[in-house]
């Protein structure tokens, strides 16, 4: 397949991040037991750093040849490539959108729970999503709301009884 | 007694209309609560488990045995409509099952789910009638070297699922296998990769992980197609007549069965390897067996058959060690012996000829549970199928909600519904670069067991790894493994010597 160089560049980046992840590791390695090489191998026992170690390393030779095999690619490929040819490639707005704005309202949302019960909180969510996001007209966004919600809140929380946080202690 | 006369007993305590009644509730309850993400066949038997408290030993046993097994039929049917694993098990069902209902075969995806689970149970419960005690013995000389072994072969065989690009795929094993260090050091008592969050001492949240990647990634992917406004796919298969696999495919199935079964059976009787480690070995014996199939990975019958009969066998194994040792073999069966010192019994290895009645009626409702789960989820397969009928606006605020609430359930934490989401966000972007999900689920399952394991072995050994060759099941198990490494290269030289001009 061909690639391009935005691709190219998402991936390049991810390569770093797992390089990054494995030296984590190892520097952790390093810490787990007080010494160097005591948190590997110590009296004839395996210590706790040694599969960090293992994986780390793996981790750090599968990444570089990763970018060396990409880097190899790059060479290969036609260069006038235009950014964005990729099919499968998402559009900048929708990363924002989706791959950032959704997600981080969705962490705001479960943070919420805490303060505001989960029944109350999924229930806001699911009209905001209905009304906002899929544009239903209002009507039909309360209906599904109450019948979806009523389900979730039959199974989990009078049946399975869950115990989730509460609103004001009160569902 | 003959054995056929003790099973002929349990089979008429098991079919008394009151026990049939409640295994019929208990396997109902079991396929609900399999089904819901995040709540799997541990969480089940721990909600019922209160319950029984005041019921009959032998109806509130079979109560529970059938939520076990209900929970193994339900996690399919998640992982195969909506590509969310409701439990471990069911994650590498989702493998293949996913893809066939997105080309609209849900019918016979769940088909095939749910007769392999038949399948599996009942070789399950015919392997645990007849050879209980001897397999239990088997099991008992799988020590921590026989099981580091095991694994390792195991985990030789990881290249088969590894995709198209090795390399991704071994970036994903490592990755899986440095996940799998995070948490509290068992062995030592250290803390490894929390970096100072409290949450991540109980190791790496696997359930969430699974949630996130495969069910959450699912959301992102289709609201960044811009595919949330369409009907999720065409789902030809909702009748019973099209649920049902061509004449021709049939074989494949059952063929299939037959070799997950009692491999599932086996390692599900291994204490601590439990029915997730069964299905991720059985689904990578399958994918080597199969790997010139090129619907392996994308939709093939035998990789949803396998899985699950496997998981179905190895729920059924974990009851061996129980009932004839009085170990339990899984996490599940561990509540079901609390469950059994609560109501007075105790485990042992004299448990079966001191209460034969008790056994045998709990083994008899292995194959009437297994025909009743069967029989309702079979039932419901147009029901199930109608589930992908709903357009994306409705099924996508429903699978955000399922999975935060599910995700909540594994240990009512807060922190697992952020995590699900972050590694639903990763998710995404591991499939965008090409990242295959399947070795990183099954370093994380595989990688502690074999860790464990392997240090445990040489703590015994102090330090000697000889260890591995002394003993000749660990010895059996190494020669397979490197026989599996070294089998291509030696097959692709023997290639060129014979073809040397097409090499």
């Amino acid at each position: 397949m061909r690639r391009n160089s935005l691709f190219h560049r998402f991936s390049f980046w991810g390569a770093i991040a797992f390089i990054g992840l494995a030296l984590s590791a190892i520097k952790l390695t390093w810490n787990v037991g007080g010494a160097k090489w005591g948190g590997i191998w110590a009296g004839g026992r395996i210590g706790s750093g040694f599969l960090p170690l293992i994986s780390g390393g793996m981790l750090i030779l599968c990444s570089l040849l990763w970018i060396v095999k990409m880097v190899n690619e790059d060479r290969k490929d036609d260069v006038s490539s235009k950014e964005g040819d990729n099919k499968g490639l998402p559009a900048r707005y929708n990363v924002i959108r989706y791959l950032v704005i959704l997600p981080a309202v969705l962490l705001i949302m479960a943070k919420s729970v805490e303060y505001l019960g989960m029944n109350f909180v999924i229930c806001v969510f699911l009209f905001i999503w209905f009304r906002f996001v899929d544009h239903f007209p209002l009507k039909s966004s309360v209906f599904y709301t109450v019948i979806i919600m009523g389900v979730l809140y039959l199974v989990f929380t009078v049946w399975l009884r869950v115990p989730f946080p509460k609103f004001f202690d009160l569902f | 007694m003959s054995t056929i006369h003790l099973l002929a007993q349990g089979l008429a305590t098991a079919l008394t209309p009151h026990n049939l009644l409640f295994c019929i509730g208990g396997a109902t309850m079991g396929i609900i609560v399999g089904a819901l993400p995040g709540l799997g066949c541990v969480s089940g038997a721990s909600l019922l488990l209160p319950l029984t408290f005041k019921m009959d030993p032998t109806t509130a046993i079979i109560t529970l045995a059938s939520l076990y097994y209900g929970t193994m039929f339900g996690g399919a049917i998640s992982a195969i409509l909506i590509n969310m694993p409701g439990d471990a098990p069911a994650v590498m069902t989702a493998q293949d099952g996913y893809p066939m209902a997105k080309k609209g075969y849900a019918g016979r995806a769940l088909f095939t789910a749910f007769f392999s689970s038949m399948v599996g149970g009942l070789t399950g419960a015919v392997l645990l009638t007849c050879l209980g005690g001897p397999m239990s013995l088997i099991g008992l000389k799988f020590g921590p070297p026989e099981i580091a072994m095991l694994i390792l072969v195991a985990m030789t065989s990881i290249g088969w699922i590894l995709g198209e690009s090795p390399l991704k795929g071994l970036v994903a094993t490592s990755l899986g296998l440095l996940f799998c260090c995070i948490g509290v050091d068992k062995m030592s008592g250290l803390p490894r990769l929390t970096y100072g969050i409290r949450n991540f001492l109980a190791g790496f949240p696997f359930i969430p992980a699974c949630i996130g990647m495969f069910g959450m990634s699912q959301v992102f992917r289709t609201m960044m197609e811009g595919i949330h406004r369409t009907i999720n796919v065409d789902t030809k298969s909702i009748s019973y007549r099209e649920a049902l696999p061509p004449a021709k495919d049939f074989p494949r199935i059952i063929k299939t069965d037959f070799l997950g079964a009692p491999l599932g059976f086996f390692i599900g009787m291994l204490p601590g390897a439990g029915a997730t480690a069964a299905t991720f070995i059985a689904y990578i014996t399958e994918k080597r067996i199969q790997r010139k199939n090129p619907e392996m990975g994308k939709g093939a019958y035998e990789g949803i058959a396998i899985c699950e009969s496997a998981n179905n066998a190895a729920s059924v194994g974990a009851f061996v060690p129980l009932l004839s040792l009085g170990i339990p073999g899984s996490g599940t069966t561990a509540i079901i012996m609390g469950g059994l010192m609560m109501w007075g019994l105790q485990p042992g290895p004299l448990f079966m000829s001191e209460n034969p009645q008790f056994s045998w009626a709990l083994i008899a409702s292995f194959f009437t549970g297994d025909l009743i789960c069967v029989l309702i989820c079979l039932t419901c397969i147009p029901l199930f199928a109608r589930l992908l009928k709903l357009p994306n606006t409705i099924l996508i605020p429903i699978i955000i909600c399922l999975s935060i609430m599910g995700t909540y359930c594994v240990n009512n934490s807060l922190f697992d519904v952020m995590f699900m989401i972050m590694m639903g966000v990763a998710g995404y972007i591991f499939n965008y670069m090409g990242i295959p999900q399947a070795p990183i689920s099954l370093a994380l399952i595989l990688g502690p067991i074999l860790e464990m394991s392997f240090r445990q072995s040489m703590t015994i050994s102090n330090g000697d790894i000889t260890i591995f060759i002394k003993r000749p099941i660990s010895l059996t198990l190494l020669i397979v493994g490197v026989v599996f490494v070294l089998l291509p290269v030696i097959a692709g030289f023997l290639q060129r010597i014979v073809k040397p001009g097409k090499a």
